[in-house]
Parts: structure tokens; C-alpha cells; sequence
């Protein structure tokens, strides 16, 4: 018993690694041998699991991993509904390709009676806008990419 | 009719919820912190939202959060589970601003039987016998006067408080002052309400609490009570229904002194009234509950009645049972387990490494456990609840017992990872036999 529980000790960083893993991409399991060790990770869900932070990933080619994003990201700070432009305003507060500052207002979260500005937590170029203008955010959810040695 | 849920809270009662409703065809949207996002609830419900970072006030209290959450997901109604936002009468009126169902009591209920001082005088004027005690106190010299009358040793409650919390012991006259004064502030600290008064306390007195169901309607029935006396600091380990020492004539005097305190406040949905029974077959109303309880279970398991789909089926404006219907079968014992050390009952934390509940006949698991979980320090220890059935109360003892066993065979260190404290270990058994 202790032989087994040893041995489950010795390949457990490597389990939690191929979860880590299989968590970023849309494959159902991966597996990895070595040896005589085959350890196999699969998904496995119990009734249908939706959540906001994450929209169903776009396909993946063959069995490549997904290409893990670069550049940082700036998260939703409250739960609401995302806009991009000040209330009473047309114009975004900022666009894909724009450079901006740390601590610039990027845009809105609206909540029960408040609405709260996002901040830009790091300086650079805005990459991405992750999601369009009014839909629903939860609290730390990845709202833009900078990239960050652009600037 | 409610077709979609929001469970605003976490652990095993956000599961049980989230099985009631799936049972009844309803939708369900977890809440969760950064802590949880791999905990069980969030795996279970239909979708789930990210409210804030670990800490409570900062996710699970986080009501502006909480009703966007409810919003954006289009819930028609908010169970709130116990503890966190249950019993937060402005929480209530804020979901009904925003057109949400609260799950639960009315505001007006919820006031009325929160404020422990306003429930006691309440109970009172409805000839419902309480603990010899004070009304709400504002200064030294009154609690003096008060504490003479009474005699010690007594007890300074939170007119706010509840669920064991804000209650200090005083032995004897020179302790008052300071005892008071410590009451006041951790009474300020937890509740936001400095108010206390003082109740006699009453030695060797068992803890008897009602299960009521009130539907819109007026009708008010009782599935008898829980017996909750084997307790640790104020907190319930080991809970049972019927109460040993209860007989039938005295469940049915309990159960109208209930009834009659819930049909005066307007109370609808599940709720409990507590009171304290002497040695002398005398009961004394305590508090009043407006909420589903941790050991809800045991009165699921001897009436067949599901408690929590009842909350949900009153929300919706339908009519609870006859009290005729309501027929207790059997026996049936809850045991709470804790992540506490069992020696020092300090919490512990870490990754659930290895979980194999018991089960076998008569057996239930409430749990949000699964092997691979890690508990975070942010939140309460309860991890798990084992409740067993039997045909009269020595089998349920003997389930329970087996299930304990099953529990420490199953798990060579039971639950791999953590130290755990289970109240029933055998430094406890004569526990069951009171």
C-alpha cells in the first residue's frame, strides 16, 4: 500500500501538468509514456458545465496545443455587462492597435446602479478586445491583450 | 414560475441546492470565488459566474456582484443557502427590487424574528414560555439591575446574533463588566449591532429545535424536531430526530408553540424554531431560524418530506401538506465533519488526496468533496455531513457507526492530505448514548 501511494506521490506533478495542459485546449484527454509509466488525462463532466470565463475555445488543428496567448491581459474588475464606450458617448475608449497607458480607462463595466471604469493594469498596444460591446462579464474575466513590449 | 436559479453560496449546501433543483426541472447558476472555481458546485450547476477574489466580503457578500451575476444570467430567483446572505433582510429587498424571487421568508419575517430581543418579546406576547432573561439593555447600571434579577450564571447575547454566535458565559457578579464590554464590541464586529441583552443560563438544558413549513396561503405545519444538544463552543457536531427524551405529547405542544410563532410574524418558506428543554420536561423558546439548516437532513430522512424543494415549491405559491400527512418514520442521526485537527480543532487546509465516502443501507453523503479537492483557508470547515436511517434509534447508531468505520477503513489516513475531525471518534462514543 505505502509502495503504491509512494510511487502515486512520484507521478502526481506530472498528472496535474497534462491537466494543466488538456484545461487549455479543446482535447478531450492526452497522454504521455515513459518507460513503463502510461499515464492517460481525460476530460470528464459531470452534466453540461458552462461558464462565462470560458467561451468554447476555437478548434484546434490536428493535435497541436493551442498556442498559449502572449502579452498580458486586463481583467474585468466587477460582474456586469461590458461597454466600450463612456455613458452618453459614441466613440470607444479604445480600439485594437492603440497604445495605452497604465491606469487609462479602456472601458466600462455596468453593474446594479454603478458602473465601473477598467483600468489598464500594464502599458502597451491593445491586440485583442475579447468580447463585444454589451456582453456580460464575471469578475476576473480577460477583457484585452496588450502587448506589452510594444510600446 | 421559477425556471432558473441563482445559488448564492458555496460548499455542500450549494450542491444540495443545485440537486434540488435539477430534481424539479429548474436551472441552476453557481456563484463562485477565485478560491472555488474548482470546487463542486461550480462542476454541477448549469453555468457559473466569478463574483470577486477569495476573501468573503470581497465575493460570496459582495451583493452588488451577486444580483449582476443574478442579471446577466437571467435567474428568475435567488436561494441563498445558510449563513453568508440568508438571513440579510436588505439583501431580500434588494432582489425583490431587481424582480428576483428571494428563496425564503419575507423582509417583514426576516426582521421581525432576526432581531433575537424582538423575537423573544414576540414569543412572549404569543404566551409561549422563555428563557427568564432581559430585554435589550443600553447601559452598565441596567445591565446591573437586570443580572441581579436574573442570577448566575447567565448569558450576554447579540440582540443580532444567531447560529451560536455573539454568546458569552458569565459565572459570577465581578465578571460582568468586562464580559459586557467584549460582548458589545464582537457584537459590533460581527453583527454591525452593539445591542445585547442577558437570558439565565440553564443548566443541562437539551437544545430542541422545530422543522415549520409555511406556504402563502397561511398554512403552517411542523415535521417534528431535531435534537442538537451534543454541541462544541456553541457549534452543532451531532444532530438526531425524534429527540430521545421528546414524546409524542410534547412534540405536539412544541409543534403548536411553533406554529402559532410563525403564523404571527407572516412567515412563509422553511424556517426553525429553537428552544431549550429542562431535565423537567420544560421547553423555552430560544430563537427562530429563517433559513434552511446544516442539519436539515436529519428531519428529510425520517418525514420523506425534501425540505429544500419545499422552499422552492413555496416560492412558487404552492400549498405544503396537511399536517395529518406529515408521519415521522424511524430514526435518523447527522454527524458533521469538520477540516479541523482533531486534537487542537484548529482548521486545516491542503489537498483532498484520496475520498472514498461511505454508503451501504441507510446512508447519506452531503458533501462538496471529491478526491483531488483543495480547501482554502477563506472559508467554514464543515466538509462534510453523514447522516444514517434506521428502523429505531440503535440502528442508526450502529449505521452511523459503520459508516464512521467504512470512512476510516476506505481512507487509510481518512481524507489523504488533511487532518480532519469527526465528532463520533471512539473518545466520543458515549456521545450517542445520552
Amino acid at each position: 500500500m505505502q509502495e503504491a501511494d509512494k510511487e502515486f506521490l512520484d507521478i502526481l506533478p506530472t498528472v496535474e501538468a497534462l491537466a494543466l495542459r488538456l484545461q487549455k485546449t479543446t482535447l478531450n484527454e492526452i497522454s504521455y509514456g515513459k518507460g513503463e509509466l502510461n499515464i492517460r488525462v481525460a476530460r470528464h463532466s459531470i452534466g453540461e458545465v458552462r461558464s462565462f470565463s470560458s467561451p468554447p475555445a476555437p478548434p484546434v488543428e490536428d493535435d497541436a496545443p493551442a498556442p498559449l496567448p502572449s502579452g498580458a491581459s486586463i481583467l474585468s474588475p466587477r460582474v456586469g455587462f461590458f461597454k466600450s464606450a463612456a455613458k452618453g458617448e459614441q466613440k470607444a475608449l479604445v480600439q485594437i492597435g492603440d497604445l495605452v497607458a497604465e491606469g487609462q480607462v479602456v472601458g466600462i463595466v455596468e453593474s446594479v446602479n454603478l458602473e465601473s471604469n477598467i483600468e489598464a493594469t500594464v502599458s502597451g498596444r491593445i491586440r485583442s478586445i475579447l468580447l463585444d460591446d454589451g456582453m456580460p462579464v464575471e469578475y476576473g474575466q480577460p477583457l484585452f491583450v496588450v502587448d506589452t513590449e510594444d510600446q | 414560475m421559477i425556471k432558473k436559479v441563482l445559488v448564492a453560496n458555496r460548499g455542500e449546501i450549494a450542491v444540495r441546492v443545485i440537486r434540488a433543483c435539477r430534481e424539479l426541472g429548474i436551472q441552476t447558476v453557481a456563484l463562485y470565488s477565485q478560491a472555488d472555481a474548482e470546487s463542486l458546485h461550480v462542476r454541477l450547476a448549469d453555468a457559473a459566474v466569478c463574483v470577486g477574489p477569495p476573501p468573503i466580503l470581497k465575493s460570496y457578500l459582495d451583493v452588488p456582484n451577486i444580483i449582476s451575476a443574478a442579471l446577466i444570467t437571467q435567474v428568475d430567483a435567488v436561494h441563498p443557502g445558510y449563513g453568508l446572505l440568508a438571513e440579510n433582510a436588505r439583501f431580500v429587498e434588494i432582489c425583490e427590487s431587481h424582480h428576483l424571487t428571494f428563496i425564503g421568508p419575507s423582509v417583514q419575517a426576516m426582521e421581525r424574528m432576526g432581531d433575537k430581543a424582538l423575537a423573544r418579546q414576540t414569543a412572549q406576547e404569543l404566551g409561549i414560555p422563555i428563557v427568564h432573561g432581559s430585554l435589550v439593555l443600553e447601559d452598565d447600571e441596567a445591565v446591573r439591575k437586570a443580572a441581579q434579577d436574573i442570577g448566575f450564571p447567565l448569558l450576554i447575547k447579540a440582540a443580532a446574533g444567531g447560529g451560536g454566535k455573539g454568546i458569552r458565559t458569565v459565572q459570577s457578579p465581578p465578571d460582568l463588566p468586562k464580559a459586557v464590554a467584549l460582548a458589545r464590541s464582537e457584537a459590533q464586529a460581527s453583527f454591525g449591532d452593539q445591542r445585547i441583552y442577558l437570558e439565565k443560563f440553564l443548566q443541562d438544558a437539551r437544545h430542541i429545535e422545530i422543522q415549520i413549513l409555511a406556504d402563502r396561503n397561511g398554512r403552517v405545519i411542523h415535521l417534528g424536531e431535531r435534537d442538537c444538544s451534543i454541541q462544541r463552543r456553541k457549534q452543532k457536531l451531532i444532530e438526531e430526530s425524534p429527540s430521545p427524551i421528546v414524546n409524542e405529547a410534547l412534540r405536539a405542544r412544541m409543534g403548536e408553540a411553533a406554529k402559532r410563532l410563525a403564523k404571527a410574524c407572516g412567515y412563509t418558506s422553511a424556517g426553525t424554531v429553537e428552544f431549550l428543554l429542562d431535565r423537567q420536561g420544560n421547553y423555552y423558546f430560544m430563537e427562530m431560524n429563517t433559513r434552511i439548516q446544516v442539519e436539515h437532513c436529519v428531519t428529510e430522512m425520517v418525514t420523506g418530506q425534501d425540505l429544500v424543494k419545499w422552499q422552492i415549491r413555496i416560492a412558487n405559491g404552492e400549498p405544503v401538506p396537511l399536517q395529518e400527512k406529515i408521519v415521522i418514520r424511524g430514526h435518523a442521526l447527522e454527524c458533521r465533519i469538520n477540516a479541523e485537527d482533531p486534537v487542537e480543532f484548529s482548521p486545516s487546509t491542503g489537498k483532498i488526496t484520496a475520498y472514498l465516502p461511505p454508503g451501504g443501507p441507510g446512508i447519506r453523503v452531503d458533501s462538496h468533496l471529491y478526491s483531488g479537492y483543495s480547501i482554502e483557508p477563506f472559508y467554514d470547515s464543515l466538509l462534510c455531513k453523514i447522516v444514517s436511517w434506521g428502523q429505531e434509534r440503535p440502528e442508526a447508531i450502529a449505521r452511523m457507526e459503520r459508516a464512521l468505520a467504512e470512512m476510516e477503513r476506505g481512507n487509510p489516513h481518512p481524507f489523504r492530505g488533511i487532518p480532519v475531525h469527526a465528532p463520533a471518534g471512539s473518545r466520543h462514543r458515549g456521545c450517542f448514548s445520552t
